[in-house]
C-alpha cells in the first residue's frame, strides 16, 4: 500500500517559486495498475518522481507499506529503490557497452546474488518476453521496442513491489507501444503493481485506475477495471 | 511486506563496481583506452626516466671522483699541516690488513709550460698553473683507474721524466671543455713541456699521455714519478700529500676509518670516506640534479593526473544520465565511483607494465651501451626496485585520486536531475 498525504511541490529559480504539486493526497493499494494522466505542464512525472524517490517533496509524506520514505536520505532512497522498485523511462537508457543480459543483472548482483543466479533468472524473463535470441546484443544492435522491452526486464527482473513507467511508449510506434503496453498489463495480472505516467489517452486507460492531474491537482480518479 | 533497508556490504559494492568497471572496459571506446594507456605509460616514463638518468649521472659523478681520486677512504692532512701525519703508523695498519690497497701521492702547485722554445720577442710561453702529483705507478693503478683513462699516449711508467696531463690542460682531447679555462693549447704526445715548481727549479717532461678521468680535480691535474717530484722538491720520503686506499673482501671502509682515525691521534690527519671526500661543488651539483629530477617528476606526475581528470570528467560527465539511471534502479553511488576507481587501477596497470617492458627491456639497455656523456659523468639510466617501486605506488596513488574526484563529482549530483540532464 502506498499512501500520498499532502503532498506539495515548488520549484524555486532566484525569486520564482513554482507550485508544481498542490497537496495531493492519494492511495495505490497493492497490485494496482495506476496511470497517471493530464497535459504537458500538469505536473503528473513531478508525482511519480515524488512517489519513487527520484525527488523530495516539499512538503506531506509518503508513507509505502508503513514506512515513512518521504523523508529518506539520499543513500537510504537508493537502497530502498534497489529493493523495492523497478523504472521503466521514456527511452531505454541502457548502458552502451552492456549487452542486454549485463543491463538486467546490476540489480541482481546488488542485492547480492551470484552471476549465475542472476543470468538464469534473467534468461527466464527474456524467454517470457520473446527475446532470447537477443540476450547478447549490445542496446545498438537492438531495435527501440526491443530496447524498450529489455528496459522492463531489467526493471522488473528482481520481482520489484512498484514498477514506475514514466512515459514508457513515448519513444515507440503505435505497434510497439501496444506490445509494450501488453507486456505491462501481462505483468499486472500477474500481481504487479505498476504506476504510469503517460499522456495518451489510448493507453492510460489499458490501466486498472487512472488519475487525471490539472494544473498539480488531482481532476479526475477514475476506476477503469476491477 | 516490502523488503526491509539494509546497508549494502562492501563485498557487494566492489563486486557490481568490478562488474562495471570490467565491462566498460571490454567494451568501451578503443580511442579513449588507448589515450589512457599512452598517457599513464608517458607518465610513467616521465616519473622514472628523466629522474633515473639524472639519478644515474649524479651517481656517477661520485664513482668517477672516488675511482680516479679518493678510493674507499682518502686520507688528507689537517688544514695546519701541509704533509699527512704518522705516515709510518699508517702504512704499517693498512699493510696488515688483507685485500687492502693504498697509493700515497705528493702533490705541489706548479706552472706548467708549453712552446717555450720557440717563444720569440718577448712573448710568454703558454703556460698554465696545476696541480702536480707524484705517484708510484704501480700502486695508483691498484687503487684507481685513472691508469685506464688515458686517452691518448700511455700511462705513466717508471721513467723519470715521463708526464701525463689532465685532459684540462690542454686542448684538442675533448669535445666538452670549455674555451675559457686556462690550456696549454693542443699538447702531442712526445711533445716537450717545462714545470717550474714552488722552489723555483724548472724541469723538463716528455708528455707521454692525456687522461681524462671525468673528474675535474684529476684532470686539472699533472703526474709524474714521485721519485722525481720529490727530488725535485727536496722532500723527504715519508712526505704525502694524500692516501687513498681500497678495501676489498669483507673489510668495510667504515670500520678501517674508525681504526685510521684511532691511529691519526685526534684530528692531525683528515680521515673520510668516499661520499665525505666529493668536493662541495660535485656534492651540490649531485643536489641540484636531485632536485630537478624531482621537479621533472612532480610535473610530470602533474600533467598525468590532471589528463586522467579530464579524461574521467569528460567521460561521466558523457555517461551523467546512465549513471543517473544506475542510481535510480539502486546502484549506490560509491558502487559507481569505484567503477571509475577500478578503470583507472585497469589502466594503470596496463601503463606501467608497458612502462616497465620499455624500461628495463629497451631504454636501459639502451642507455649501458650509448650512455649519456657529460663532463663530469657517464649518464645511465639507475633503476632501483625502490626507486621504481615508489614511483609506481604514487602513480596508482595519484591516478586513483584524480579518477575518484571527477567521478565523485559527477555522481553525487542529482539522480533525477542527472537523469533529466537538467
Amino acid at each position: 500500500m502506498i499512501k500520498v498525504t499532502a503532498i506539495v511541490k515548488n520549484f524555486i529559480k532566484g525569486d520564482i517559486v513554482t507550485n508544481v504539486l498542490k497537496s495531493i493526497d492519494l492511495e495505490v493499494p497493492e497490485g494496482q495498475f495506476l496511470s497517471i494522466m493530464g497535459p504537458s505542464g500538469a505536473g503528473k512525472s513531478t508525482l511519480l518522481y515524488q512517489i519513487s524517490l527520484l525527488d523530495k517533496p516539499t512538503s506531506g509524506s509518503i508513507i509505502i507499506d508503513g514506512i515513512d520514505v518521504s523523508h529518506f536520505k539520499e543513500a537510504e532512497a537508493t537502497r530502498f529503490r534497489l529493493k523495492n522498485f523497478g523504472f521503466v523511462f521514456q527511452d531505454s537508457a541502457l548502458i552502451p557497452e552492456f549487452t542486454a543480459l549485463e543491463n538486467t543483472l546490476l540489480p541482481s548482483l546488488m542485492l547480492g546474488d551470484n552471476y549465475a543466479k542472476a543470468k538464469h533468472e534473467a534468461i527466464k524473463i527474456f524467454t517470457s518476453f520473446g527475446m532470447l535470441k537477443q540476450i547478447d546484443h549490445l542496446p545498438s544492435q537492438l531495435s527501440g521496442g526491443e530496447m524498450q522491452r529489455v528496459s522492463v526486464i531489467r526493471a522488473i527482473v528482481r520481482k520489484p513491489k512498484i514498477l514506475f513507467a514514466d512515459e514508457p511508449t513515448a519513444s515507440l510506434d503505435t505497434a510497439r507501444s501496444h506490445d509494450l503496453m501488453s507486456a505491462l498489463l501481462q505483468l499486472h495480472q500477474e500481481g504487479q503493481t505498476i504506476i504510469m505516467v503517460s499522456h495518451e489517452e489510448e493507453f492510460a486507460k489499458m490501466a486498472q485506475r487512472m488519475i487525471y492531474i490539472r494544473d498539480g491537482r488531482i481532476e479526475k480518479d477514475i476506476i477503469l477495471s476491477k | 511486506m516490502y523488503m526491509p533497508i539494509q546497508s549494502n556490504n562492501l563485498r557487494l559494492i566492489i563486486r557490481t563496481a568490478f562488474f562495471i568497471a570490467s565491462k566498460s572496459i571490454q567494451r568501451g571506446s578503443l580511442t579513449v583506452k588507448f589515450v589512457t594507456v599512452f598517457i599513464l605509460l608517458l607518465t610513467f616514463l616521465n616519473l622514472i626516466v628523466v629522474g633515473g638518468l639524472l639519478v644515474g649521472i649524479t651517481e656517477d659523478v661520485g664513482v668517477k671522483v672516488k675511482d680516479s681520486l679518493t678510493g674507499d677512504i682518502f686520507i688528507e692532512p689537517a688544514k695546519e699541516y701541509n704533509y699527512i701525519q704518522n705516515t709510518g703508523d699508517i702504512f704499517s695498519l693498512l699493510n696488515g690488513v688483507p685485500n687492502v690497497h693504498y697509493s700515497p701521492r705528493l702533490t705541489s702547485g706548479v706552472s706548467i709550460e708549453y712552446e717555450y722554445k720557440n717563444v720569440t720577442g718577448g712573448k710568454n710561453p703558454s703556460r698554465v698553473s696545476a696541480v702536480i702529483a707524484g705517484l708510484e705507478p704501480i700502486l695508483e693503478t691498484r687503487v684507481t683507474n685513472i691508469d685506464q683513462r688515458v686517452i691518448a699516449g700511455s700511462f705513466l711508467d717508471e721513467n723519470w721524466d715521463s708526464i701525463v696531463l689532465g685532459s684540462s690542460l690542454v686542448d684538442g682531447y675533448i669535445s666538452s671543455k670549455t674555451g675559457s679555462e686556462a690550456s696549454l693549447g693542443h699538447v702531442l704526445i712526445g711533445d716537450k713541456v717545462r714545470i717550474r715548481f714552488s722552489n723555483n727549479n724548472l724541469y723538463e717532461f716528455t708528455v707521454i699521455g692525456i687522461l681524462n678521468s671525468k673528474s675535474s680535480t684529476v684532470d686539472q691535474r699533472a703526474f709524474i714519478n714521485q721519485k722525481i717530484l720529490r727530488q725535485l722538491l727536496s722532500k723527504q720520503g715519508n712526505d704525502y700529500s694524500e692516501i687513498a686506499v681500497v678495501t676489498g673482501g669483507d673489510i668495510s671502509s667504515t670500520s678501517l676509518i674508525k681504526e685510521l682515525r684511532g691511529i691519526s691521534r685526534g684530528d692531525r690527519n683528515d680521515i673520510k670516506s668516499s661520499d665525505e671526500a666529493i668536493p662541495s661543488a660535485v656534492g651540490d651539483l649531485k643536489k641540484a640534479f636531485r632536485l630537478i629530477g624531482n621537479i621533472v617528476s612532480v610535473t610530470a606526475l602533474l600533467v598525468g593526473v590532471i589528463t586522467i581528470f579530464v579524461i574521467i570528467y569528460v567521460n561521466a560527465s558523457s555517461r551523467r544520465r546512465y549513471l543517473g539511471i544506475l542510481k535510480a534502479q539502486g546502484i549506490s553511488a560509491p558502487t559507481l565511483i569505484l567503477s571509475y576507481v577500478f578503470q583507472i587501477i585497469f589502466y594503470v596497470a596496463v601503463g606501467v607494465i608497458l612502462g616497465l617492458i620499455a624500461l628495463f627491456v629497451f631504454l636501459q639497455p639502451y642507455f649501458m651501451k650509448n650512455p649519456i656523456s657529460l663532463p663530469m659523468a657517464d649518464g645511465q639510466l639507475l633503476l632501483t626496485s625502490l626507486y621504481v617501486s615508489i614511483r609506481v605506488v604514487v602513480l596508482f596513488i595519484s591516478s586513483i585520486i584524480s579518477a575518484f574526484i571527477p567521478a565523485w563529482l559527477i555522481i553525487r549530483q542529482n539522480t533525477l536531475d542527472a537523469i533529466l540532464g537538467r
